[in-house]
């Protein structure tokens, strides 16, 4: 059965079969990134984005998917440009084995985009479905706030800078605000 | 996971249209809102699917009446509505929330949860507790199911070919009700082994109306009718509470299940039932059970 999929922002016409779910369809098509763990919804190694929310795509029968937006982590960021996400789990030491990354990724990138400063509650309930059995939770949770603190002061907008009041001293370049 | 027979997948955009095609398909057209049930255990025999996941139904309109939630909407909004954490003491949306994880509560619709109830399902026990009225449309109109009826047996029963549950009613409640729920799992993202809901409506320690509804007890939920007669209309003190836990406990179904045992489980019930009423009629400070 012929259905339209916007994946990664690229629209295809794939052939889904009757039984395939989205997972398997994906990693038909080449998107190895997504993982088939448990195949029950339990494990979130298959978390793709759907229409903005993740989900897990062991649980959507493929031919159901018609005309969906999927975001899997290859539409991210690439090896020479990645995002910020992706950077802040490396340098936090939150990739041990990977299998469960991308997942892990993919709803912290969700949770970003609703959320830019969560809180540790709100960072833990989104990774709910997400499981690590490396069990380096710790290090996921910290590289989630690492790369929400770097998403939140990119985006913010360049305003025009204040004119330091006559009589004060000049911050130093580089001096601003807490030290970490 | 084989649909050998499948030969077709239609989206309508209207509930009209979904009639249409559903009347038109008869048994053998299914209808898919959130299909997570359906990953888990396919119709085989199923020749077309109709995915309701275009169909205007996923709102929460808060209105005099009560709380309109349409079928197809996700129970991740439900879990952060500010409207259901209005009503009935925020019970709809905290169970809400603790239905499965947060990548499957984007994919469980509430409709979906309500027709396709398993020993699991949360929002059943809460839909019954509270009397919600549930939306049925098909090709003979529209019609609306009291929860009471609605789970007095497997609902899919009770559609009729080319009927589909379009919205959920939950009825404002007086000001003077109170609504509490509680479960018990092993783990945070575990099925509860039980759950009990209470809705009562009290003057002082007058107990004028209640509702107790046990549920992971057997697939549908079920109300405890002679606990309810034992507080009903009489002011309740720590004596009548632990005598209607006691009836509770006894008079439920209860059906096998390999994690424990059937006393364990009637255990379960009575303290829950015993701990809701000691904290919502009696109004002492008892802590919400905690998981592990």
């Amino acid at each position: 059965m012929e259905i339209v999929l916007t994946i990664n922002g690229e629209e295809k016409r794939v052939d889904a079969r009757p039984s395939e779910t989205l997972l398997d369809l994906l990693r038909r098509l080449g998107y190895q990134s997504v993982k088939f763990g448990c195949g029950e919804g339990a494990c979130g190694s298959c978390t793709v984005i759907m229409d903005g929310r993740p989900v897990n795509s062991c649980l959507v029968l493929a031919v159901t998917a018609d005309r969906r937006k999927i975001l899997t982590v290859d539409g991210l960021g690439t090896r020479q440009a990645p995002h910020p996400l992706q950077t802040a789990f490396v340098e936090a030491g939150a990739v041990q084995c990977g299998f469960c990354t991308p997942g892990m990724i993919l709803s912290s990138w969700a949770l970003l985009e609703k959320t830019p400063n969560p809180s540790e509650e709100e960072i833990r309930l989104a990774l709910d479905g997400n499981l690590c059995r490396c069990t380096g939770y710790v290090q996921i949770i910290e590289a989630v706030k690492l790369a929400a603190g770097r998403m939140r002061r990119k985006k913010k907008p360049a305003g025009k800078k204040k004119k330091p009041a006559p009589g004060k001293k000049k911050t130093p370049a580089g001096k601003k605000g807490k030290k970490s | 996971m084989r649909l050998s027979e499948l030969k077709k997948v239609s989206y309508p955009e209207t509930v009209a249209e979904a009639v249409r095609i559903l009347a038109e398909g008869d048994t053998r057209a299914l209808p898919l809102s959130g299909g997570v049930s359906f990953v888990f255990a396919p119709l085989k025999s199923v020749e077309e699917l109709v995915s309701l996941s275009r169909l205007p139904l996923s709102y929460i309109k808060e209105e005099k009446g009560g709380l309109r939630i349409g079928a197809i909407t996700p129970v991740a909004d439900l879990a952060v509505s500010r409207a259901a954490e209005k009503y009935g003491d925020g019970v709809l949306a905290r169970t809400a929330r603790r239905i499965g994880s947060t990548l499957n509560r984007n994919l469980i619709t509430v409709g979906g949860n309500l027709v396709q109830p398993f020993i699991w399902s949360d929002l059943p026990t809460v839909a019954l507790v509270l009397d919600a009225v549930v939306v049925i449309q098909g090709p003979g109109g529209k019609r609306t199911v009291k929860a009471e009826r609605f789970f007095a047996r497997m609902p899919k029963q009770l559609l009729k070919a080319g009927e589909l549950v379009t919205e959920v009613i939950f009825p404002s409640l007086p000001k003077n009700s109170r609504t509490a729920c509680e479960q018990f799992g092993l783990t945070e993202v575990d099925f509860a082994y039980l759950k009990t809901a209470i809705r009562l409506s009290r003057t002082g320690k007058k107990c004028l109306d209640l509702a107790i509804v046990i549920g992971g007890a057997t697939i549908l939920p079920q109300r405890a009718p002679g606990a309810e007669a034992a507080l009903k209309g009489k002011t309740a003190n720590q004596v009548l509470v632990n005598e209607a836990s006691e009836i509770a406990a006894e008079e439920i179904r209860v059906q096998r299940d390999i994690r424990c045992s059937e006393d364990y489980k009637r255990d379960l019930a009575r303290a829950q039932v015993r701990g809701i009423l000691e904290r919502i009629l009696l109004d002492q400070k008892v802590p919400e059970w905690k998981l592990f």
